[in-house]
Formats: C-alpha cells, structure tokens, sequence
C-alpha cells in the first residue's frame, strides 16, 4: 500500500472484524477517522482485532473506501451508487462508527431521496409505523395543508 | 418506479438518535420537513428541533400563504432553540410585503445565527432593502444575498464572516462597498456577482488576509483586484479591457480568467493586446499551477468571427521576461473555446515553449468541423515543448 507523506511514521495496521465475520486491515489514521474505534485503541492500546458487531462487511467496505477518498468530487457522486436501503444501513453505520463527514453526506442523500415525495412513501421507505389515531392524522394534515400540496403521488 | 427497493423489514430509521434525524431534516425546505409530523408520533415534533429554516415563497400559492407558514414556523418552534441556518427566498408574487421579511430577518438575527442566506425575487423597481441589524449581527460564517439594495451604513461587523456571496447587490457610494469588505477581517470565500456602484473609483484597500478563493464576475466596471491578492483560487470574469494595475498574487496556485462579451459591448468592446496582457498577469503570479482562459463569446453568425477577426488579430511579441510561474510551477494550461486565431495560437506557443513543468496543455476548440480541428490540433503538437513530459490534449 503506497505511503501518503503525510502519514505518521508508523504504520500501523488494524483489523476490523465486521458483523458477518469479514476482516479489514486498515491503517492506523483510516481507523482513527471512526471515532468509535479511535475510542476503543484509546482504551486498549494493544489491540489488534477490533469487533464493529452492528455493521455488516458489505458496508464496512464501503465506509472505508469512503473514508480514503473522500473529497468534494467524490462526496457530490457517492450517494449516487446505493439504493435507500443501503443509504439507511450505512447512515446507522456512520453513526455508530461516529464518522461525521460520511454522516453529512448520507443525510444529505437521504433527505434528497424523500424531498417531494408524500408521506405514505417516506412511511413505506423507511417502514414506520403510523400510531397516529385516524382523528390525530387529520388534525395534523389540516394543520399542515400546504405541506402536502404538490406532492409526488408515490 | 425503476429503483431497486428491497422493501425493509423493520423501522431502522427511527433507532436513530433524534439528532440524526434532525439532521436529515435540515436538508428539507421547512414546509416538507414540517409534514414529516404526521408519519408518526416519535416522528411529530423532530421538524421542530431542525436548527436550519429554509423558506421558498415558490412552493406556496401566494405570498399571504407563505407569510403565515413562516410566522407560524417562528411560533411553534422553541424561542430559546437557536437557528443555525436561514434560508429565506422571496419577493415573486404580487402581494409581497417587504415589513414581513424585515420582521422574518429581525426575528432571526437575534439567534445565533450563523448562515444567513436571503434571495429576493422582487424586480428591480421596488428591490428590496437588506435590514441594518444584519451587518452587526457578529455570528454569522457565511452570508449569501442576491437582489438587494444596501442602504448606506457607518460599520459592518463580521468577525467570524468566511463565506460572502453577493448577486445583484447595489451599493449607493463604492465606499459602502469597500467598507463592507473591511469589515470582514475573517473572509476566506468571495464570490461577486454584479455589483453595482454609483461611481467606480473604489480606491485603496488592503488585501483581505485570509483570502483563499475569489469568484468575480462583474460588467460594467473594472474591479480592484488587489483586493484578492492573497486569494489561491481565482476566477475572474471580464467583459471589457481591464484598465487597473494587477497586484502581485502571492499565493495563487489556480486561475481561471474568462473572457466574456455582451451584445452592448460589441462596438466598444475591442481588447487589443488582451494575451499580452495575459502575460502580464502571469507575470504577477509566481506560484501559479493552474491556468485556465474561456473565451466566452457569444458566437452568433450575425455578429460572429467575421468581427472578431479584425478586432482580436493583434501582433504577438514575446514578453522580455519568461514569467517565473512558467519555469517552474505551471503544471496544467486549458484553453477554452480555442478559435486559433493567431494571437491564441502564439499565446498557446509561447506557453508550450517555455512552461518547463507542464504535464498537461487542454485544449477545447469551437470549432465543430473535424479537418479543421485537426488541422489546429497538428499545428499545436509541431511547437517545440520545454516539458518532456508535456502532453497536449484536444477536443
């Protein structure tokens, strides 16, 4: 793996040990950009294997490789390849992992996938569900009216 | 719908804390993000806690409409919750009341605000008036206005101001305008866009100290650069000779200058000596890397080449100094909208010549016919290159 000059001298390697058992060796300054691992090296110095339990190596991988190129361009392009259910799955896995720029970006995808778009689809995207009593969802909607004017019928 | 959707299993949005969905809210314009409180009852007040507000007048069906979802925004949410972040676009419909938006800003100066962003739509007879108690409101970051007068002031404080984007903003004196620059100790971004004074004479101000990327693009009057002179990106826009003394940019490593015209100008507009002058310019940049020169005309086959042909077709002479950026810093050149005509070409030589670390020289013709451009590209490549690894790319 070729050197950044900008790297520390040392580089030292981590493993990652994803949900389903899938290993990453990452370096050191990749690892400490999740700020839950930074935690847990800070804590146990010695530590080789750290176990990321909530987040499966499909989107490990892809948070890794978000964290080694991130940048403008990159970042403008990213959201563009997953789906809303990956988009969620690697929402929940830069908050755990606590990596803030990916977070942003993520987000910002997300809000951009459910802008114009009626609430029985935002409902069914991401699977709430509505515990609103039929009086209550009126009441709101009356409230809110403009809101729901204009809407995509998805 | 063509996108793959798995259809999810279980709620996970919602195991998130309320933060991040706050977070993914802020993206929203207000009124969307205030809809997501009937999907369910976790859900119903999280719109409320969105630290940013983003108002279009466009979404709603009037400005009476409009007026009363914001006040009722204004309302609803907690007095002691700041606003980070204010969106306000307005000024379209013919019921528009400019008390309101001053109220709409009053109400929002006073809460920590630190991205104030306002767009006014109003043409440009009743234009509005951007309220005083902004240019004293301390916390903002970045300030961003599009279409509004600026009444005439004795001080602006922004300590912590990094980004000013001005479109469209006419200041009565240039002195307000220099005035509102100094007080922007801080500024990092600059982007003008039509600024209009009542007279140009903007004398002397000292370089702003953090610059790091300056946008100009302003008709009309010739903008003092050397109020960018520490910037490191530059992209300037320039509609007719420029006719004051280009400072020294010590730190500018990208540039991109374009070269525009506008119909009024046609008669008047006659730059000779614009890629001498160029050179000039590179001259004054030591550390320059990145060039980039768009020749923005509006090539019609009414007013077209068959003009510009005798007005551009200067004589080239080679400056008597090799610029210094050119021995060693230059490492890409892109020239845009290539006519090759002889002064471009001589300029594209010159640069081939002397630029000893150039990877890249692009050049984007706009000439469709493929023999021609082939032609121009077969002229490019038979000049001498004082880069090995020099690589000269057409399109």
């Amino acid at each position: 793996m070729a050197e950044e000059k900008s790297q520390a001298s040392s580089s030292k390697m981590l493993t990652l040990k994803a949900s389903d058992g899938v290993l990453f060796e990452v370096e050191l300054n990749i690892a400490k950009e999740m700020k839950t691992v930074q935690a847990y090296i800070d804590d146990c110095e010695d530590i080789e294997t750290i176990p990321i339990p909530n987040v499966l190596g499909k989107h490990l991988a892809i948070v890794i490789e978000y964290i080694k190129k991130t940048n403008e361009e990159y970042d403008a392009e990213f959201e563009k390849q997953w789906n809303m259910d990956d988009l969620q799955l690697l929402l929940l896995a830069a908050n755990y992992l606590n990596i803030s720029g990916l977070q942003e970006c993520l987000c910002k995808a997300i809000a951009k996938r459910i802008e114009n778009k009626s609430p029985e689809y935002v409902r069914k995207v991401f699977n709430i569900e509505n515990d609103h009593s039929p009086e209550e969802e009126a009441k709101l909607r009356k409230e809110y009216k403009w809101a729901f004017e204009g809407v995509d019928k998805d | 719908m063509s996108s793959q959707r798995s259809i999810p299993t279980e709620d996970r949005i919602s195991t998130l804390p309320d933060s991040v969905i706050s977070h993914i809210l802020s993206f929203l314009p207000t009124e969307q993000s205030a809809a997501t409180s009937i999907l369910s009852k976790r859900w119903n007040p999280l719109w409320l806690s969105v630290l940013t507000l983003n108002f279009d007048e466009q979404n709603f069906a009037d400005f009476a409409t409009f007026r009363h979802f914001v006040y009722s925004v204004m309302l609803l949410r907690n007095i002691t919750l700041p606003i980070q972040s204010f969106r306000l676009k307005c000024g379209k419909s013919s019921d528009f009341n400019p008390h309101d938006v001053n109220r709409f800003i009053h109400a929002v100066v006073q809460r920590g605000i630190q991205n104030l962003n306002l767009y006014l739509l109003t043409p440009w007879i009743r234009c509005f008036k951007l309220p005083q108690c902004v240019l004293t409101c301390n916390s903002l970051t970045v300030l961003k206005l599009k279409w509004l007068t600026m009444d005439d002031f004795s001080k602006v404080n922004f300590p912590l101001l990094k980004t000013l984007h001005l479109a469209n903003i006419s200041f009565s004196k240039p002195i307000y305008l220099k005035r509102f620059l100094h007080g922007c100790p801080v500024l990092e971004d600059l982007q003008i866009q039509n600024v209009w004074l009542s007279s140009y004479k903007c004398g002397e101000l000292k370089g702003l100290p953090k610059m790091v990327k300056a946008n100009i693009d302003i008709q009309g009057w010739a903008f003092p650069f050397a109020w960018v002179r520490n910037a490191k990106f530059l992209c300037a826009k320039l509609y007719r000779p420029y006719d004051c003394q280009v400072p020294v940019f010590h730190n500018l490593t990208h540039m991109k200058i374009v070269f525009g015209w506008t119909v009024n100008a046609l008669i008047s507009w006659k730059w000779i000596g614009k890629w001498t002058w160029m050179t000039e310019v590179l001259q004054n940049c030591p550390k320059l890397q990145n060039l980039t020169i768009h020749q923005h005309f509006i090539n019609t086959s009414t007013h077209g080449k068959f003009i510009f042909d005798e007005i551009v077709n200067e004589d080239w002479v080679d400056p008597p100094i090799v610029p210094k950026c050119l021995s060693s810093e230059l490492r890409t050149c892109s020239l845009i909208a290539y006519e090759g005509l002889k002064c471009e070409f001589q300029f594209a030589k010159y640069i081939l010549k002397n630029a000893k670390a150039l990877h890249t020289m692009k050049i984007s013709a706009l000439e469709v016919d493929l023999n021609i451009k082939h032609q121009m590209l077969m002229k490019l490549s038979l000049c001498p290159r004082g880069s090995t690894v020099c690589k000269l790319s057409f399109d």
